[in-house]
């Protein structure tokens, strides 16, 4: 398991070289002088000339960028370029909001997702499984800012059940982070709650067919128990994989919904850097996600080491 | 072997008898008049049925034919395992203890699987959990039907294992099923069955999916078990070499029904029935004896197209015009105990094994 | 969600009874147009998609008649009359500048459709020639573009996105750049997958011994025979297209004003959401209905394809 571990790291390093590579690339999309576009409209030829020094354009490509590439291994990101702030502390306050929001749609996709799909595939084509399936299929179309601004009209504006926008630290006060994360957390993780639902529910009716719930049953075991721990354990990977997959989603979507319940995350962050054409940042910005997505694909790793035991081996 | 005597009956009127081995030990297991159907695009088709069968205590009945003769649904049924929808059983009684087996609510059915009466199928392979150990599989067999604490029933666990003749089975019980071997997974599945030592054990073709060396040591471990256990048994194969080892009495099946039925030894020498006949005939002989192999010309009529009359009666080599009028009742046959769907069957002397 | 199709044969019970069907398999599929009009004629009988796909024909109509069902110009503005709600003049109400609500939705049709379609273009032009040549060459060319590819999927859609538009600038056309740019590595996995499975079939081995070269091999054989699975990733990705396309307009760096599309007209409804809360309810709606369609599509091209593998 030990060496099954150590491959899989080491499979992470080309994938993080790329995305380092390709963060840092972005700079050079920008057409014409990147100096100039990064210096703005009223720029003025020392403000450009500072510019250039400063993020090095002078110097050979590979130099800089191995510059930047060691910076960044030594936990340093760069400054931004508005307000001489390190982008690495910029970031790190930032980042438990937009993490919280993402681990709690996660959380409640779970916590949805999968009952409702064990239930939809236990009881197939009832009225049941088919009113789920087009309730996913619904969750997954509609955008989910739309969700998001719908759940504030109704429930925070019209009805007053809770608040609109804001956020609280956790520290402060548990019970009003809850409050104030529950509404985005729900628009975000619409979707993701109906393609867990969808996919546990196939996993489900996959495994319910298998030889061993025939064995299961003929050895006297009831349903209940049946479900609760074969048809789980067994429908589980596919299950743990999509999630995987939909945390980069989330935290794309995070970005977008963070604009909508105006929650203090990497998704302002990254958009105000946008608009001030602060790359320092959004290369912070976009590396860090591509650093989360990367663990949180390695996470789902080993827990396939712990529900598939053959893979132990491997 | 013939004190029991079959009841008189009138061979125009009336249901046959159901076959009733001698050596008087009560039945512990009666299925009558059982029929299965299954759904299709044109409604429901009988499958299996009607069939009688009887297994006495302590002994083992032997389920023979080839695949679409039933024999695998006839022995579902029996634990209601078949799937319902698209299955279901319109007719029959499953008499065990004096119930009828499909007229108990389904918890109390529940609670006689794998205790009173358990099961073992064909795939060792596919019929664990992949997900988890051997050990604890059983054990949760064992706690599903015994209030003993999950430290015990490892234990006990562990014994089965030991006693299916697992070795090391301290260790092998952490195990995943991948780890074993075809045949050890299905020492496996003999452990969870008779962990609880139930009365009675049907073995739906354990050994066909298995190499004949294995073959030959899973077959000498049930026997083992039942001489231990007093189970009685219901053997599902088509392979009669198997049921010459380790069957008493047989049934044999064609196209959903029983054509023919009796103690073993005495229906290998003495078949009754044509198809019989055609089953033995087609075992491979190692004393050259015969030239060539032989096979049964045709192919085993599917539910929807049974022919008119006798089953049997287009593949039938001794096949008259009124094989085709109707279908033959289960008449007693070449002995008191014997009987066969067959309205020839007086007359012709067929070729046993001997 | 798809509907079964009929089959021909009368259907035999499920396990455990197995019947003898005595069926011949298919004759071996060749190296022509053949799969793809089998592929298409199944898919007509699938009625849930095919009702899909009526229902977007009948939209993209709509949006090329839009200045003819119109009531207004969506550019006119009527400030006195500005925030009614719906009903009477205005059907669906009007917004901030008293722009008709409708209007903008018909003529924002336009480009919500149109838009992703750029995207999709990029996605093509990347993904299935890299796509090609990573499946058919395979070695460490397969492994540098697996890996360049897997690297892109690591970076959620979105974000990467946003970061190309804060790049290029940000204008209709370079958002939709950017996402065919974030989509091309998932179309670049499908197409692989595709090709390593036609690349051993026995046809492509005729052609090889009769001493074909290796782009013409591609481009003649392999091809038609990966349009398939391209077509259904295509259609799922159209419906991303949208509502990514909508995500970037709502967050001001996709479709730019004075152009609206439905992303844009959810941003103005937002931005006026105490004052109009109609206003986001329609765009909304409209999304909702393409993408779902969208996938009604997807799933039944995957069902049709489905049983074209089936019956290989």
């Amino acid at each position: 398991m030990g060496l099954f571990l150590l491959r899989r790291i080491l499979g992470l390093f080309p994938i993080l070289f790329f995305a380092a590579m390709i963060t840092f690339l972005l700079v050079y999309l920008t057409p014409g002088d990147p100096a100039i576009a990064m210096a703005g409209e009223f720029a003025t030829p020392e403000r450009i000339a500072e510019i250039r020094e400063r993020m090095g354009f002078n110097d050979p490509f590979l130099h800089q960028f191995w510059s930047w590439a060691s910076g960044v291994l030594s936990g340093d990101l760069g400054t931004s370029l508005f307000n001489t702030t390190p982008v690495w502390d910029l970031v790190l306050n930032r980042l438990p909001v937009t993490l919280s929001l993402t681990l709690l749609a996660v959380l409640l996709s779970v916590v949805i997702g999968v009952p409702l799909g064990l239930l939809a595939g236990v009881r197939q084509n009832s009225l049941l499984d088919r009113v789920l399936t087009i309730l996913a299929s619904l969750g997954i179309a509609t955008p989910h800012f739309w969700i998001g601004t719908m759940l504030v009209l109704f429930l925070a504006l019209q009805m007053g059940l809770l608040p609109a926008t804001g956020f609280v630290p956790i520290r402060e006060n548990p019970w009003e982070w809850f409050l104030h994360m529950l509404l985005p957390a729900i628009a975000l993780g619409a979707g993701t709650i109906a393609e867990i639902a969808r996919q546990t529910r196939s996993g489900t009716i996959q495994v319910l067919e298998r030889d061993h719930i025939r064995t299961a049953r003929a050895m006297g075991l009831r349903p209940p128990a049946v479900v609760a721990k074969h048809v789980v354990k067994n429908a589980a990977i596919p299950v743990v994989t999509v999630l995987g997959v939909q945390v980069a989603h989330l935290l794309g979507g995070a970005v977008v919904v963070e604009q909508v319940f105006a929650l203090p995350g990497l998704g302002q962050l990254l958009i105000t850097s946008v608009l001030q054409r602060d790359i320092p940042v959004i290369q912070g910005v976009v590396l860090l996600t591509a650093v989360i997505v990367v663990l949180v694909s390695l996470l789902v790793d080993l827990s396939y080491t712990y529900l598939n035991p053959k893979v132990r081996q491997t | 072997m013939r004190d029991e005597l079959a009841s008189p009956t009138d061979l125009e009127e009336g249901p046959a008898p159901a076959p009733v081995p001698p050596g008087g030990p009560e039945p512990v297991l009666e299925i009558r008049e059982l029929v299965v159907e299954f759904a299709t695009g044109r409604g429901y088709l009988p499958v299996v049925g009607p069939v009688d069968l009887t297994l006495p205590k302590g002994r083992t009945l032997g389920l023979v034919g080839e695949s679409g003769s039933g024999k695998t649904v006839t022995a579902l049924s029996v634990l209601r395992l078949i799937p319902m929808p698209p299955g279901r059983i319109p007719a029959g009684r499953a008499l065990f203890e004096g119930h009828d087996l499909f007229s108990l609510p389904e918890k109390a059915m529940s609670d006689i699987r794998g205790r009173r009466i358990a099961m073992i199928f064909q795939e060792p392979m596919t019929s664990l959990d992949p997900a988890f150990t051997v050990g604890a599989q059983i054990s949760e067999v064992i706690r599903r039907h015994k209030q003993i604490s999950r430290r015990q029933a490892w234990k006990e666990a562990v014994d089965l294992l030991g006693q299916v003749g697992i070795p090391s089975p301290g260790r092998r019980a952490g195990h995943y099923p991948h780890a074993f071997s075809g045949g050890m997974r299905q020492r496996v599945m003999i452990a969870m069955a008779v962990s609880c030592q139930p009365d009675v054990l049907i073995a739906d073709e354990p050994t066909t999916a298995l190499d004949v060396t294995v073959q030959a040591q899973i077959l000498d471990l049930l026997k083992e078990l039942q001489a231990e256990l007093g189970m009685s048994m219901i053997f599902v194969t088509h392979d009669l070499g198997v049921v010459a080892d380790i069957c008493d009495d047989v049934a044999v099946m064609y196209a959903g029904q029983v054509v023919e039925s009796g103690p073993a030894p005495d229906l290998f020498e003495r078949p009754q029935h044509p198809y019989t006949e055609g089953l033995l005939l087609s075992m491979p002989r190692l004393d050259g004896e015969r030239e060539r192999m032989f096979s049964i010309g045709g192919v085993v009529p599917p539910p929807d197209r049974l022919p008119a009359g006798c089953r049997f009666h287009p593949r039938c080599p001794y096949s008259i015009d009124a094989c085709t009028e109707r279908l033959p009742e289960l008449f007693p046959a070449g002995g008191p105990d014997r009987l066969a769907r067959c309205i020839r069957s007086e007359e012709l002397e067929l070729k046993g094994t001997r | 969600m798809s509907t079964p199709s009929t089959s021909s044969s009368a259907p035999s019970p499920t396990t455990p009874v197995p019947t003898s069907t005595g069926s011949v398999p298919p004759p071996a599929p060749e190296a022509s147009p053949g799969p793809m009009r089998r592929f298409l004629r199944r898919f007509r009988r699938q009625r849930l998609a095919m009702i899909a796909l009526a229902f977007l024909v009948v939209l993209s109509v709509v949006a090329a008649l839009a200045p003819v069902l119109s009531p207004y110009d969506p550019a006119a503005t009527d400030v006195p009359r500005q925030f009614t709600p719906p009903g009477g003049a205005f059907l669906m109400g009007s917004d901030d500048l008293g722009r008709d609500a409708f209007s903008r939705l018909l003529y924002g049709t336009r480009i919500s459709l149109v838009a992703p379609l750029i995207a999709l273009a990029v996605a093509i032009g990347l993904g299935v020639p890299f796509g090609m040549l990573a499946g058919y060459v395979g070695g460490w060319i397969d492994w540098l573009i697996s890996r360049i590819a897997d690297t892109f999927m690591s970076l959620p859609a979105i974000i990467l996105a946003i970061a190309l538009v804060a790049a290029l600038g940000p204008s209709t056309v370079n958002a939709m750049v950017a996402l065919g740019i974030v989509y091309a590595p998932r179309l670049l996995r499908v197409v692989r997958g595709a090709v390593l499975v036609v690349r051993e079939e026995t046809y492509i081995e005729a052609a090889r011994s009769v001493g074909l070269s290796g782009p013409r091999i591609m481009g003649v054989h392999v091809l038609p025979n990966i349009v398939p699975p391209i077509i259904v990733q295509l259609s799922l990705m159209f419906g991303f297209a949208v509502l990514a396309e909508a995500s970037l307009s709502f967050l001001g760096v996709g479709v730019q004003p004075p152009d609206a599309s439905w992303g844009v007209l959810l941003r103005r409804g937002f931005v006026n959401l105490y004052e109009a809360p109609w206003l986001i309810v329609p765009p909304g709606i409209a999304i909702m209905l393409v993408v779902l369609s969208v996938q009604l599509i997807g799933d039944g091209l995957r069902d049709s394809l489905g049983q074209e593998i089936r019956r290989q």
